[in-house]
């Protein structure tokens, strides 16, 4: 066991902060990256693709795919500056980090020849298409329906809370492909791109933050059948990986630690007390932020080991993320006061807090993961 | 980065646990009550197993595995003290070490029964032998052997030598905690799989397995970050972190563990005691979380 970063590790992340420095900007924000206009959703590309050129984008792929075989805790460093730095990936890095991962491990040789390249060019935006009215924790109660009809699939239904469907190109669709079955198979994944005919895609106005979530509509869209990812009605073991792998993919706990550090600077300038009470409140923040990093990593060295299999720590390193950021986001409200909600930082902590124990699977689906894979607890 | 066991470190803990199925236990521990255990730190020393932390190629990461190990199976003696913090002081140390914190509240574990102890003051850090202390026992039922320790004279170790002992205090407090709150959640999930009511297993409702779960998510947290401040000895922002958190934790753990136990948690017999009581301690050692907290506010952002 050893918590050092190889000399490798250490000259990437200096790599990647140097392409931070050179292709980002002073002025970047914590509401930059949210693709809210298409000039936003163009810089996010253009980041990305020079990102790419440098080797930079996805570099714990192999290098058949576009990436360079190094270590999967490069994707770890790639998300702590990243995401440290208002995450000026945009969606790219769930492609990074759990859809390309899903089209290596089941997809087919077409699929990776298209899906593959784009993503590792840094040319393309994902949305997930996973959630619905009826179907959010309780996933597997989904209803959008694809009916095979020849080569194609014909999709009707609808999908929610769909973040960036607005600006993506492609939707990591599931969709059920047997209604007769019991509710977790007959499950499927379909690779479908945005712009068929048939899709709508309707914005919720919102108070995430700049975050962009959404409705998105299937009538009659027919999607190729070369669109199916995996097996038909088998989608529910990638379901369960790809949740995993997402829960674990941003470094939350970065951001909220540099958010840490702002509030106290900024209190501290605008004249505002750090006596014994406040250094209280930031103390207990920066250790819970510390503990939720080391989570994160012990989380990665599951993900390394476990392959397959059940992945308990994914879901505990989420919980402890998730207490972080609301301890950070109480603690700038009680250093800065009434400012925290106009200051950009501890706003976006605020609305964080909020939003992190929801998505990606809320706080207490974490804690049944935690209870059934790490406590063995029986089921209800 | 390499969060698993290396083989040498398996082998370790594997070695361990042979000792301790022999030489530890709640039960040894009971009946020890307000004494050390010498035997067991001879063993112990005999295998190497309190000096890891300098032999050739070990680290104070092995001696926090040794101390987890030790906590986990109730070892009545200092353990920590002697592989972890007196590692990283002095050269050599006697079999039984005490850490003393000279702030007048603060009680001292196994007072009174250490040959040496080493003391923390505004001042720094120096190392007393047991004839040039005074000890007044405090009796209690927080399972350690607990007193109030007045230095008479002490030999000073040193400048930089008080951020280094409270820092190895720091982490060897978190790896401590961590290993009794595993044993407790780990108790108390073998129990609430078991008993039944209402014709389920307890751990079957939901507001036991989130309280525990919640429990389980701190002590992972705690066991984990001792580990990585071990690993980092000279960082003292990761140590004061371990600990803050750790402090915390245990107060969470305690709750829970005996919540969702019922009555027979607070039985000697049944064992869950072992840790929960020494969680009181532990928790409280070195002025508690808020301590630990305003002190890690002040290395992380000084005044400027
Ligand atoms: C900012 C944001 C972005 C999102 N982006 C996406 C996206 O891109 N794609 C996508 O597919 N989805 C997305 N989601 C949706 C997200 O996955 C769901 O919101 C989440 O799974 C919870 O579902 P729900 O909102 O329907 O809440 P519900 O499932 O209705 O739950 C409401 C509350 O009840 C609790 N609850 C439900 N069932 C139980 C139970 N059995 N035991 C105990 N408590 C229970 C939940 O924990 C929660 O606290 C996003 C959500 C947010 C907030």
């Amino acid at each position: 066991m050893n918590f050092e970063w190889t000399a490798e590790e250490q000259a990437f992340r200096e790599a990647v902060r140097d392409a931070i420095a050179r292709y980002g900007s002073p002025e970047w924000g914590p509401r930059d990256f949210e693709l809210t206009t298409p000039e936003l959703a163009e810089t996010c590309r253009a980041f990305c693709r020079a990102l790419a050129k440098e080797g930079l984008l996805t570099p714990n792929w192999p290098k058949e795919y576009g990436g360079r075989d190094a270590s999967p805790w490069e994707q770890l460093i790639l998300s702590e500056e990243m995401h440290g730095a208002f995450e000026p990936r945009g969606p790219q890095y769930m492609n990074v980090n759990w859809i390309g991962p899903a089209i290596m491990a089941y997809g087919t040789p077409r699929q990776k020849e298209l899906h593959l390249p784009l993503i590792a060019n840094g040319d393309v935006f994902w949305c997930q298409g996973f959630s619905e009215p009826d179907a959010g924790s309780d996933l597997s109660a989904m209803r959008t329906a694809a009916v095979r009809d020849g080569d194609t699939y014909v999709v009707n239904g609808q999908k929610i809370w769909t973040s960036y469907a607005h600006a993506a190109d492609y939707c990591f669709l599931l969709a059920r492909t047997d209604p007769t079955a019991e509710a977790r198979r007959g499950i499927s994944a379909l690779l479908v791109p945005m712009d068929s005919a048939g899709i709508e895609v309707r914005t919720i106005p919102n108070i995430a933050g700049a975050h962009v979530i959404h409705e998105v509509f299937f009538r009659d869209v027919h999607v190729d059948a070369s669109c199916l990812l995996g097996a038909e009605n088998d989608g529910w073991a990638l379901v369960l990986n790809s949740l995993a792998n997402e829960r674990i993919g941003i470094a939350r706990f970065e951001r909220s630690a540099r958010a840490l550090d702002a509030a106290v600077a900024n209190a501290r300038q605008a004249g505002r007390p750090f006596g014994p009470c406040e250094k209280e409140l930031a103390g207990r923040a920066l250790a819970y932020n510390e503990v939720a990093r080391v989570l994160n990593y012990a989380a990665v060295q599951e993900r390394i080991s476990a392959g397959e299999g059940p992945r308990p720590a994914a879901s505990i390193s989420r919980v402890a993320t998730v207490t972080a950021i609301r301890r950070t986001a109480e603690t700038s409200l009680e250093l800065l006061g009434q400012p925290a909600l106009v200051d950009p930082e501890a706003d976006e902590q605020l609305a964080t807090a909020t939003t992190v124990a929801i998505a990606a699977g809320s706080y207490e689906m974490q804690l049944n993961n935690v209870a059934r894979l790490s406590l063995n607890l029986p089921k209800g | 980065m390499l969060l698993q066991l290396t083989a040498d470190q398996d082998q370790l803990r594997q070695s361990l646990r042979v000792l301790f199925d022999r030489q530890a236990g709640w039960e040894r521990s009971r009946s020890l009550e307000n004494d050390v255990d010498r035997p067991l730190l001879s063993s112990m020393q005999q295998a190497g197993f309190l000096d890891v932390a300098s032999t050739e190629g070990g680290t104070l990461l092995d001696a926090v595995l040794v101390v987890e190990e030790a906590e986990a199976a109730c070892a009545r003696a200092p353990v920590a003290a002697r592989a972890l913090v007196a590692a990283r002081l002095l050269d050599s140390a006697p079999l039984v070490v005490g850490l003393v914190d000279t702030d007048p509240c603060a009680l001292t574990r196994y007072a009174g029964l250490c040959d040496a102890y080493l003391v923390l003051d505004s001042g720094g850090a120096s190392y007393a032998e047991a004839a040039q202390v005074d000890v007044t026992p405090e009796p209690s039922r927080w399972g350690y052997p607990l007193g109030r320790v007045r230095v008479r004279r002490a030999a000073r170790l040193g400048s930089g030598t008080g951020g280094r002992l409270l820092a190895a205090w720091q982490v060897a407090l978190a790896a401590e905690m961590g290993a009794a709150m595993r044993r407790a959640v780990d108790l108390t999930a073998t129990y609430v799989t078991h008993r039944t009511q209402f014709g389920r297993p307890i751990g079957s409702y939901q507001a036991v397995s989130h309280a525990l779960s919640e429990a389980k998510v701190a002590t992972e947290g705690t066991i984990w970050m001792a580990r990585r401040a071990a690993a980092d000895p000279d960082d003292t922002i990761l140590a004061a972190a371990a600990a803050t958190y750790a402090a915390d934790a245990a107060g969470l753990i305690v709750q829970r563990t005996h919540q969702v136990t019922g009555a027979i948690g607070i039985t000697r017999e049944y064992g869950l005691v072992a840790s929960t009581m020494r969680l009181g301690v532990l928790r409280s050692e070195l002025g508690g979380p808020r301590r630990h907290a305003i002190g890690l506010a002040e290395l992380r952002w000084p005044q400027p």
